[in-house]
């Protein structure tokens, strides 16, 4: 995180990569209808013209809102909400701990992917005019950029996402005990991240939810490791806490350890959903533009 | 694995030596085998996770594995305990190497030591009753049957002063059994050559020889085995192959100490019976009574007597007490019990030792507590005294001798060639007793001559006066008790001295006055005249005769010597030609053996043996060898000749490879290596 900040990492956002983001802004904008508001609702009930739901009448309340359609029917005073269209607050979380660095020599980390995945999202978030803001965390918020608007901001948010780098353990529930104290605007947050925490991700997003936010979570992996050429016997050494495990690594072992990989990705997926998050489990190898298809897919990203 | 099947391995060795080091090989490289390689990991959790579920998941494969190692090593052992035991000598202490036949003559010492009751009891019943050290022989020899290896043989030899075989070479238990069960000790002494000469015999020319002694040690009757009496040649004049295996019982001395042990045993060494002169019906009895204890020990000796008992176990059943005493006797000393004036009529006397009432210790050694004596037989001698004058000092002298029957014959009568053989045979004349006369005695006849005067051979004797008479010779049976003290002699003759002569008395210049001579006829000169002297008033004259009488006779020794149990008796009968019929303690009587006028025979058993032919008997006790003190016993040692470095080579294990080692050393490795393995959770 010391490289100049005016130097943008070309082998991750190079003409191709602006090239696709621009693709993938229009496929958004056919998605959705563009305007000068934002173009994905807020959950905020208030001053908008759409209808939201009904609620009892309270003393007190704008008696202008009295649904009296409803009351000459069933001779209930009922009140009725309009959800408030504004612009949106993005927020990427991206995890730059030392797990997220660890790639085969000459082959993209995780991290360069959960960069890239960001760029590209908040791409078409300043496209749609909400506003942007890059959060690297590892065990805390490592530095929280101020909120940017408008696609002329989109290299300032490419110099920051390129002055990241990793260090430090995972520690998500920590990480989102901070953002949640930084009390910003409620908005969408997207997690990228291994999710490699001991602790689990639920408590985080516990926390987000608390606060009013809603989750996008986008699990990385990486499945080279699984790719053979280590079989015997090994000594595994945790790549943040140190901590050494003598195996003989064997293809029972490897099946065993793809399985658990799986339930470990079921036990994210439950947790976000839990929370009412929207939880995408997508590998290192697959191209950012498809992961971003992937987003658009799933809904919640794109209004 | 037979021995048809161990030949063709030697030809596997060469490939079986390179399968071992290969695994070797494989070993070593196991153990420098390259460390783990070091992998980082981005989430040691979810691995940890996957260990736990594996290891949950592994119980039943981890012991599968395990049981697939218990296997994979039981498999190794046995291959390497196979091609160990055939091929690199590999096997237990002392066992032999291989399955080849072998022969193993178990020689058991049953000699009367072997009877003390201080055998060492069998570890399953340390506090039952004392054991001879013979049970405690067979007990171990059915130990060396029962470890025999397969196509083993065994021969079971017994050894006293007799070394008999019990049944054949065998590997039935049956036959051993009742071999073994044959087996008791007797009262003779232990030949150990000629033991070891008889098992040497039977192990002769059969392969994979051994003798295994068992004894107490004690010491052999016909010496240790040397080298050249233990062992034995073959057809081919090579050394027997075999080796001999020692294995004591009973207690040992201490090492480099004294080899003798004090025993609680108290012993009757000799006892001997002389009837009284003048008195026949009573005589004395001395018991030479041992004390191998050390301590003093009062002992309770008594002599039972009986005229027809031959056993020990007679005499106290049918014999009569004669007498009782108790004696004190000395830690570890010999100690002679006399019983005097003993009716001596019943003629058999068996004397026991045993401890006194009071005395707190028990007879280890119950066979040597009795004796036995018999009284010898008396004969008429008949004396043919040759006398011209009425020497009744001479006659009374000569009558001392109750068993003397004098004829007197003057010198006018006397023709010595009228004496012969025969002549005497039918007049029954033992001795010549010529007093005063100038005559040669009988050819070939013993006797005395008194009052020398000259004859036709001998010069005229020197007369010395008024000497004091000295004994020369005390020892000599003659002489036996005889003192001149005050007696008064007014002259005497000096004997003519021949070569060969013994002086036994002599004047005070040194003149010789008493003779004797032994040239295989027994001769006496005195050269003193009893009517010259006051001597015939005096108690040494009939002692001198009475001495004389017996010597000249070759019965000076009124004892009858014992016979050693165990070894060959030869016993001269009065006459030739007669069946004997033998009375041994231990059983019925049988036909004794005789040759000539000689019966030969031998018996393990001691007692009062007789011999019987019509109206003859014969009547002789025994006494134990020397050699068998229960207390005499010595360091077991192997008198053996070691077999020749070819043979010993071959029936010593051959010295174990140093790979063979590193490979055992390998292989433990590796199960350590395994253990670790495991135990570092890994899945």
């Amino acid at each position: 995180m010391t490289a100049p900040a005016s130097r943008i990492r070309e082998d991750l956002f190079d003409a191709g990569f602006l090239r696709r983001t621009e693709h993938l802004a229009l496929i958004a904008r056919r998605m959705v209808t563009s305007g000068q508001r934002a173009q994905r609702r807020s959950k905020k009930i208030g001053g908008g013209i759409e209808f939201a739901d009904h609620r009892d009448y309270t003393p007190g309340d704008d008696p202008k809102h009295l649904d009296w359609k409803v009351y000459g029917r069933t001779e209930r005073l009922l009140l009725r909400q309009y959800e408030e269209e504004e612009d949106l607050s993005v927020y990427f979380m991206v995890d730059a701990s030392r797990s997220m660095g660890m790639a085969p020599p000459g082959e993209i980390t995780l991290f360069d992917r959960a960069l890239q995945i960001a760029a590209a999202l908040a791409y078409i978030s300043l496209s749609n005019l909400d506003r942007v803001a890059v959060v690297p965390f590892t065990d805390k918020i490592i530095r929280p950029e101020r909120s940017l608007r408008g696609k002329g901001q989109f290299f300032r948010i490419l110099r920051q996402l390129s002055t990241l780098e990793v260090s430090g353990n995972t520690a998500i529930s920590g990480a989102m005990r901070d953002f949640a104290r930084a009390r910003l605007r409620r908005g969408l947050v997207v997690l990228i991240s291994d999710f490699y925490d001991p602790s689990g991700l639920g408590d985080g997003l516990r926390m987000l939810a608390y606060r009013g936010f809603e989750t996008l979570v986008v699990q990385l992996s990486d499945q080279r490791i699984l790719d053979g050429g280590h079989f015997g016997d090994l000594q595994l050494v945790d790549c943040e806490s140190g901590d050494v495990r003598d195996i003989c690594l064997t293809p029972d072992l490897l099946s065993a350890y793809q399985r658990a990989f799986e339930a470990f990705t079921l036990e994210i997926s439950n947790a976000a959903t839990q929370m009412g998050a929207r939880h995408l489990q997508v590998d290192v190898g697959v191209p950012f533009d498809d992961v971003v298809m992937k987003v658009f897919r799933s809904g919640g990203f794109l209004g | 694995m037979n021995p048809t099947a161990m030949a063709p391995m030697a030809a596997w060795q060469p490939w079986l030596t390179l399968v071992g080091a290969v695994l070797g090989g494989i070993a070593l490289l196991y153990l420098l085998r390259p460390r783990r390689r070091r992998v980082e990991v981005p989430f040691g959790g979810l691995w940890q996770r996957v260990i736990a579920q594996a290891e949950a998941r592994a119980m039943g494969r981890r012991w599968r594995r395990l049981l697939s190692m218990l296997l994979m090593w039981t498999i190794a052992a046995l291959m390497l305990a196979g091609v160990g035991e055939g091929i690199l000598g590999l096997r237990g202490c002392s066992e032999p190497r291989s399955f080849a036949p072998q022969h193993t003559a178990i020689v058991i010492d049953t000699s009367a030591s072997m009877r003390t009751l201080d055998g060492t009891r069998p570890p399953d019943d340390p506090h039952g009753p004392r054991i001879t050290r013979l049970a405690e022989a067979i007990r171990k020899a059915r130990e060396l049957f029962d470890a025999r290896q397969p196509l083993e043989k065994v021969l079971v030899i017994s050894a006293d002063s007799r070394v008999r075989t019990r049944g054949g070479w065998t590997d039935d238990p049956d036959v051993f059994e009742r071999a073994i069960g044959s087996i008791v000790a007797s009262d003779a002494g232990f030949a150990r050559a000629k033991a070891l000469a008889v098992a040497t015999d039977g192990v002769s020319g059969r392969p994979g020889a051994r003798i295994v002694m068992i004894s107490d040690g004690g010491p052999s009757i016909d010496g240790d085995a040397s080298n050249d009496g233990a062992s034995s040649n073959d057809g081919d004049g090579a050394s027997v192959a075999g080796s001999l295996q020692q294995i004591a019982v009973g207690p040992r001395p201490k090492p480099g100490g004294d080899p003798v042990t004090s025993l609680d045993n108290l012993a009757i060494v000799q006892v001997s019976v002389r009837s009284l002169p003048g008195d026949p019906g009573r005589g004395l009895l001395l018991a030479q009574v041992r004390n191998d204890t050390a301590k003093p020990v009062d002992a309770v000796v008594s002599v039972h007597a009986s005229s027809t008992a031959h056993s020990d176990r007679d005499f106290r059943r049918a014999g009569a007490l004669k007498a009782v005493r108790t004696v004190a006797l000395a830690a570890r000393r010999t100690t002679t019990v006399a019983f005097d004036r003993l009716p001596l009529a019943a003629g058999r006397f068996a004397v026991r030792v045993k401890p006194g009432e009071n005395t707190a210790m028990t007879d280890l050694a119950p066979y040597d507590d009795v004796g036995f004596a018999v009284l010898a037989a008396r004969r008429d001698l008949g004396v043919l005294l040759v006398s011209g004058r009425d020497n009744l000092f001479l006659e009374a002298a000569l009558h001392a001798d109750d068993r003397a029957q004098v004829k007197r014959v003057t010198p006018e009568r006397y023709k010595p060639e009228d004496w012969t053989t025969a002549a005497r045979g039918k007049h029954g004349i033992d001795v010549v007793v010529l007093d005063g006369v100038a005559a040669e005695l009988p050819p070939g006849t013993p006797g005395l001559r008194l009052a020398l005067v000259a004859g036709n051979k001998e010069q005229k004797p020197r007369i010395v006066e008024g000497i004091d008479l000295k004994i020369r010779s005390a020892e000599h049976p003659v002489m036996a008790g005889v003192v001149f003290h005050d007696v008064n002699i007014d002259k005497a003759r000096v004997v003519t001295r021949v070569s060969g002569d013994r002086v036994l008395a002599v004047d005070g210049s040194g003149a010789p006055i008493f003779t004797a001579s032994d040239d295989g006829v027994r001769r006496l000169d005195f050269g003193l005249d009893v009517l010259e002297t006051d001597i015939g008033g005096r108690y040494a004259l009939p002692l001198l005769m009475v001495n004389a009488l017996e010597w000249l006779v070759g019965e000076e020794n009124p004892l009858l010597t014992p016979l050693e149990v165990g070894l060959v008796w030869g016993i001269e009968t009065p006459v030739a030609g007669r069946k004997w019929t033998w009375y041994s303690p231990s059983g019925k009587p049988r036909p004794a053996r005789v040759a000539g006028r000689m019966i030969t025979c031998s018996s393990g058993v001691s007692g009062v043996h007789e011999w019987r032919a019509e109206e003859q008997r014969i009547v002789r006790p025994t006494r134990l060898p020397a050699t068998e003190r229960p207390d005499q016993v010595r360091p077991i040692r192997t008198a053996w000749a070691a077999p020749p470095a070819d043979e010993q080579s071959r029936n010593q294990p051959p010295p174990r490879q140093a790979w063979i080692y590193l490979l055992l050393a390998a292989m433990v490795l590796v199960a350590g290596e395994w253990w670790l393995y495991v135990r570092r959770r890994t899945v």
